[in-house]
């Protein structure tokens, strides 16, 4: 079945009722005194009801009802919100939620709200009969100034289908293209008029490009909403007691990243909830807050945006690390002898590292900090990690603000022109092919007194190599000097073998057309000025 | 989806003419969105033998196909000035399709088509041609574009995990 546009904005609105919805009751359970919050959860659950009666969705209509039944009896006192009354406010969210995911998919399975519903009559049956004002009452008196309230927000805004802002991204890319053609065109024909235009005309697509970027940044609260639910129910099913605190949700983060970030960043929340925060009793002992306390901080930094994830539990024992790692055959008992402390806390992330001590429900499956750092750096974001015993661990995520616009170094290889992220780059060199040993099969150099494996791009990407030789050829046996780019991913340091550089641009990345993904050492592809097409070079995935 | 052939007389078919190598083909007028000059086409390292490369068509990032390589016919030594995108939609998924000249759109009627290409000497695999049509003493092969891609290579194409 096809779904309307109309549907289409009924469901991305009850989605956002949902989301808020859960979080209000996240609140109300811990602080069960505040009219406010009733009154939200009430005017919210209003809203959906009426959106989900004029649709003709018939259980959610019900269940809403319920909801406000229920929530009406809390706001007048004759209820009060106790365990058995928050659950069944958060089950009966999550059963909404299924109803308008299943209207979402235009499905005709049915879900069976009756026990729900049974559960709501006996516990509004319960109340003393005389005091129950119905709740068509209630209805009428919230209904005035409701409208109003639900839209027109203080800043008044539009619902776009990403692919239309895509699109129009695209377009802004090709006019400034273009315009660069016009450029050149106004050079040799050296005409006032023509000139005077074309530089009003740069103006002017630069700005409109500058404010295309600016329309993709989607607001954090995109992917943090859900989060002190999620964070509660953990915390709940493991008998911790867990704050969630959340600051800098109206921060701007491209769409597509914060789509990508969310995963890694649940994983890192669920981490913190069960290996950070302590048992409460646990905490006592320790002379801590009885609830522990995890804090979600986006920050804006320049052209990065900054997520601070800090709990206030035992935090990482790196003598633990260092058994862990031994054990599992990361690392020998030599090099690790010569590992700095914060060296050892980076050996939580490296594939096959696993602290958990007993596999729990929620935690568990093998990806984990490796698999959040992978996905950072792939975005040519950072992840650092810092603790103190016992009084916490705290996680920054460093992201650039979008992954539509980056830095980049143009280099030729061959006949081709490729991208390094210069967020990856550490520097350019020349050496001398005497420069380049073997050792083994690698071909290496010596570098600031390390020892730098080379990557030839040329034999990487299947160029035929430089000179007269055989495609087996190595580096060293060309001649004339040979160009490096030195750059780091994984904490670890490689040299790029290129044949020139071409320039640096600020420039739109673009993800690779299904057939390329697969495709290992290339992370997208840019559009240069001359509107020709060159692919980024994927530093983590080269290494 | 076979194409049925016997429609009434006066039905004509629309078609776009190109040509690759010595060979003619043509496909549906409204299979084709557009036709573009040949810009740049940037090879991908690893690709599979039937992607030519990717290129930008208005900022959007499009797979070309080497149609050439599809059908088994030679490579050539330099591409000629008069190749082309022929840009249309195979499954949902926007690619080109590179050829080597498109002269014209030619009409057809339907009756000058014949539905089992017994005519054709080439080695081009059967499956990809769905007819020939007849003009004059031309012999033009129709391409069924929804097979010239094997379900695996548009499974490539889509990016879908195998």
């Amino acid at each position: 079945m096809k779904i309307s546009e109309y549907q289409q904005l009924f469901l991305s609105e009850a989605q956002e009722i949902l989301s808020q919805l859960n979080n209000l009751l996240v609140r109300m359970e811990k602080d069960p005194q505040d009219p406010n919050l009733l009154h939200e959860l009430f005017r919210q659950s209003h809203t959906l009801k009426s959106m989900a009666q004029s649709m003709g969705y018939e259980n959610m209509a019900k269940l809403t009802h319920c909801l406000e039944d229920v929530l009406s009896a809390l706001r007048s006192g004759e209820m009060q919100v106790k365990k058995q009354v928050m659950s069944l406010l958060f089950e009966s969210v999550d059963s909404l939620t299924e109803l308008k995911d299943e209207a979402g998919r235009g499905g005709t399975r049915q879900i069976e709200i009756s026990p729900l519903l049974e559960k709501f009559d006996r516990i509004i049956s319960a109340l003393p009969r005389s005091e129950r004002k119905p709740s068509r009452e209630i209805q009428a008196k919230t209904t005035p100034d409701e409208p109003e309230r639900s839209y027109t927000g203080e800043t008044q805004t539009v619902r776009v289908p990403l692919a239309q802002l895509d699109g129009l991204m695209d377009l802004t890319g090709e006019l400034v293209i273009n315009r660069n053609r016009f450029a050149q065109i106004a050079q040799t024909i050296e005409d006032d008029a023509l000139y005077d235009n074309v530089a009003e005309m740069s103006r002017l697509t630069s700005q409109l490009q500058k404010q295309m970027l600016k329309v993709r940044l989607v607001p954090l609260n995109y992917i943090f909403t859900p989060y002190p639910r999620m964070v509660r129910d953990i915390a709940t099913n493991l008998n911790r007691e867990v704050d969630l605190v959340i600051e800098g949700g109206d921060i701007g983060l491209d769409r597509c990243i914060q789509d990508e970030i969310n995963e890694p960043l649940l994983h890192l929340l669920k981490n913190a909830v069960i290996h950070g925060i302590e048992e409460p009793q646990e905490r006592e002992k320790l002379k801590k807050p009885r609830r522990g306390k995890i804090k979600l901080c986006a920050k804006r930094e320049r052209n990065f945006v900054v997520l601070e994830l800090s709990d206030d539990g035992r935090g990482i024992d790196t003598e633990e690390i260092k058994e862990v790692a031994l054990k599992t055959g990361l690392i020998t008992e030599e090099e690790l002898s010569v590992l700095t402390p914060k060296e050892v806390l980076k050996l939580v992330t490296y594939p096959g590292y696993s602290g958990a001590k007993k596999v729990t429900e929620v935690a568990g499956r093998g990806v984990g900090l490796n698999a959040s750092r992978s996905k950072v750096e792939a975005f040519g974001g950072t992840l650092e990690i810092d603790t103190l015993p016992n009084q916490g661990t705290t996680l920054s995520i460093k992201l650039p603000l979008t992954m539509a616009i980056a830095e980049v170094m143009l280099v030729g290889i061959a006949d081709e022109t490729y991208s390094i992220p210069l967020s990856s780059i550490i520097e350019t060199l020349r050496v001398t092919p005497r420069d380049i040993k073997n050792l083994g099969e690698k071909e290496v150099v010596l570098y600031r007194n390390t020892v730098l494996p080379l990557i030839d791009l040329r034999k990487r990407f299947g160029f035929s190599p430089s000179g007269h030789h055989s495609p087996h050829s190595s580096i060293s046996s060309r001649i004339s000097s040979v160009l490096l780019v030195v750059v780091e991913a994984k904490s670890r340091k490689v040299g790029l073998v290129v044949d020139s550089l071409l320039g640096q641009q600020e420039t739109v990345i673009k993800p690779l057309p299904g057939i390329l993904k697969k495709i290992k050492g290339i992370s997208g592809i840019t559009i240069l000025d001359t509107g020709k097409t060159a692919l980024v070079v994927d530093v983590g995935l080269l290494l | 989806m076979e194409e049925k052939v016997k429609k009434p007389l006066s039905r004509v078919s629309q078609l776009v003419n190109f040509r690759l190598r010595d060979e003619e083909f043509g496909v549906d007028i409204s299979s084709v969105r557009e036709i573009t000059k040949v810009t740049e086409i940037t090879r991908v390292p690893e690709a599979p033998g039937f992607v030519k490369g990717i290129t930008n068509l208005r900022g959007e990032i499009i797979p070309v196909i080497d149609l050439a390589f599809q059908l088994g016919l030679p490579p050539q030594e330099k591409q000629p000035e008069s190749a082309r995108i022929v840009v249309t939609e195979i499954m949902h998924q926007t690619v080109g399709i590179l050829v080597d000249e498109v002269p014209e759109v030619l009409r057809i009627p339907e009756e000058n088509i014949e539905p089992t290409p017994q005519l054709i000497d080439s080695e081009i695999n059967k499956e990809y041609i769905r007819g020939v049509g007849k003009l004059e003493h031309r012999l033009i092969l129709l391409l069924n574009l929804d097979k010239i891609l094997t379900s695996h290579q548009m499974e490539k194409l889509a990016g879908v995990e195998a």
